[in-house]
């Protein structure tokens, strides 16, 4: 079979070769071509442009900070730390503004779940706040809790005032029954205001012991415990000496220049109250609860002072026997009474 | 014969760590902490002695009111007020100390000023820590003899003398 010879001189039939042999090149060279132009004109549209990166952005972010978490970090940081820079400088109003809502949700989250721990951070530093406005804004602590305290102690003695109220109601209501007749007849027996006697009623208070004490030394010279408290064991020798020797060290500690006269008359305690009455030989002291009548120290002194006239030689020569001395306890008994029993 | 039971206020003296504390210790009950010595510098225990005849073969029981006082150093002194009503003492001195020798005539000064009246029992304390011939003893011997006052060496830890020291002192307030 012969062959066929090119002929190089036909641009048509080279043309028309190249169509038959290329068709399917130039078809998807042409289809390449529109595809780039209509990128081209998307890439020209940033309208279009933002809507495409927006769909895979998170998507190619979460990768990064999947895979270079520490690099990323390393470079946002200074732009983010600029950018707040620039932020606080400028715009703290809106910085703050804006933050706002996420502290306070942080607060309160952190509020929900690690309470204990945020008190042990922050007790310290409220501590030192307080303490630093106290030492420098004491004025305006006082004006500031004035209305809560003053609240506070007014509600509170509302309170006792209107259960003394109630007391003495129930007592008056009481005058036609057998009680509150027994209290009149006592009343009028120890020489005693009948109305008094109701008040004294009302309030809470009662003499539990008496001591008798010798001023010299401290020994007991006679003692007496409240009916009410008969099963009440004290060491009552030792309690008159070491109430004398406190007696004596508080004399001594506020003693002021040559005045030597000074004498304690009263200790609290959270419960009971101690009443001391001094006199040349010894001193009478009480041991109550309550709040006494208005002449309970007249009537300790006088008490006190019938102990020194009846028994004024055995006080004064006293050297520790008890024996010319044992009625005063029987005295001391029937003081409890008359200052309590009404 | 029933004993009259009698009170009396006595005072232990002496410096600091002659062991004062230790012999009431070893002697009564205590119903108050040591507290109340460093705060207000006396702290009060009570002992019912056994009845004692005195010289009148009257039988007396005394009940003491051992006011156990803070001691003497160069500093600090205790309050006289401390010393007033006491009828004894009983001054204590630590046989392992000289200085708690050399210091008894200002304390027997100081509490005589007081209360002039109050029978005194010297004791020297610590006994189980010396020999028979240790100065100090020699020396506290002859300082009770020279002052005429009743003396006897004591061991707050083993027990030795100190009821003694105390009946000692029981029997003086007696006559």
């Amino acid at each position: 079979m012969a062959k066929t010879k090119p002929d190089n001189g036909n641009p048509d039939r080279l043309a028309a070769l190249k169509d038959i042999l290329l068709k399917d090149d130039q078809e998807r060279v042409d289809a390449l071509e529109a595809e780039i132009r209509s990128l081209r004109g998307q890439l020209a549209d940033k309208q279009l442009l933002v809507e495409r990166l927006a769909d895979i952005l998170p998507q190619v972010l979460d990768l990064n900070v999947r895979h270079s978490r520490n690099e990323i970090v390393d470079i946002l940081n200074p732009i983010i730390a600029e950018g707040i820079r620039q932020q606080t400088g400028n715009n703290s109003d809106d910085l703050a503004e804006t933050l706002a809502p996420t502290i306070r949700k942080s607060i309160e989250y952190q509020f929900e779940n690690s309470r204990d721990r945020l008190t042990e951070v922050m007790a310290p530093i409220i501590n030192d706040g307080i303490k630093h406005q106290v030492s420098t804004a004491k004025e305006d602590i006082v004006d500031a809790l004035y209305p809560i305290m003053g609240r506070m102690v007014s509600r509170s003695v509302a309170e006792a005032m209107k259960k003394l109220a109630n007391n003495i109601n129930q007592k008056m209501n009481s005058t036609f029954r057998f009680e509150a007749w027994k209290r009149r007849f006592r009343a009028r027996v120890m020489g005693v205001n009948p109305g008094e006697a109701v008040l004294a009623g009302a309030l809470p208070f009662e003499v539990e012991e008496v001591y008798l004490i010798s001023r010299q030394s401290g020994l007991l010279i006679a003692h007496a415990v409240n009916d009410l408290h008969e099963d009440h064991q004290t060491d009552a020798l030792v309690i008159g000496s070491m109430l004398t020797a406190i007696k004596s060290f508080v004399e001594d500690a506020f003693e002021e220049g040559e005045e030597h006269d000074g004498v304690l008359n009263e200790i609290g305690h959270t419960k009971q109250s101690l009443n001391i009455d001094t006199s040349k030989y010894s001193y009478l002291a009480v041991v109550y609860n309550g709040v006494p009548g208005p002449d309970f120290k007249d009537k300790l002194q006088a008490q006190h002072h019938q102990i020194h006239e009846r028994y004024y030689r055995q006080l004064r020569d006293y050297e520790g026997d008890n024996s010319a001395l044992l009625e005063v306890e029987a005295d001391l008994r029937q003081f409890i009474k008359k200052v309590y029993s009404v | 014969m029933t004993a009259t039971r009698i009170q009396k206020k006595i005072c232990m003296l002496g410096i600091f760590g002659v062991g004062k504390t230790s012999m009431v210790r070893r002697f009564v009950f205590e119903k108050f902490d040591d507290s109340y010595l460093s705060t207000i510098g006396v702290k009060v225990n009570q002992k019912i002695l056994p009845p004692q005849e005195n010289s009148e073969h009257k039988m007396i029981q005394h009940n003491l009111l051992i006011w156990d006082i803070e001691g003497f150093d160069d500093k600090t002194k205790p309050l006289n007020n401390y010393f007033i009503g006491s009828a004894g003492a009983l001054v204590v001195a630590d046989l392992t100390r000289m200085e708690s020798i050399t210091s008894l005539p200002t304390i027997f000064e100081t509490f005589q000023a007081v209360a002039p009246e109050a029978k005194l029992v010297l004791v020297g304390n610590k006994m189980d820590l010396v020999d028979k011939e240790a100065p100090t003893l020699v020396e506290l011997t002859q300082f009770a003899a020279e002052g005429d006052i009743a003396f006897l060496p004591t061991s707050a830890k083993t027990g030795e003398n100190v009821e003694a020291a105390f009946q000692k002192l029981g029997l003086l307030l007696a006559d």
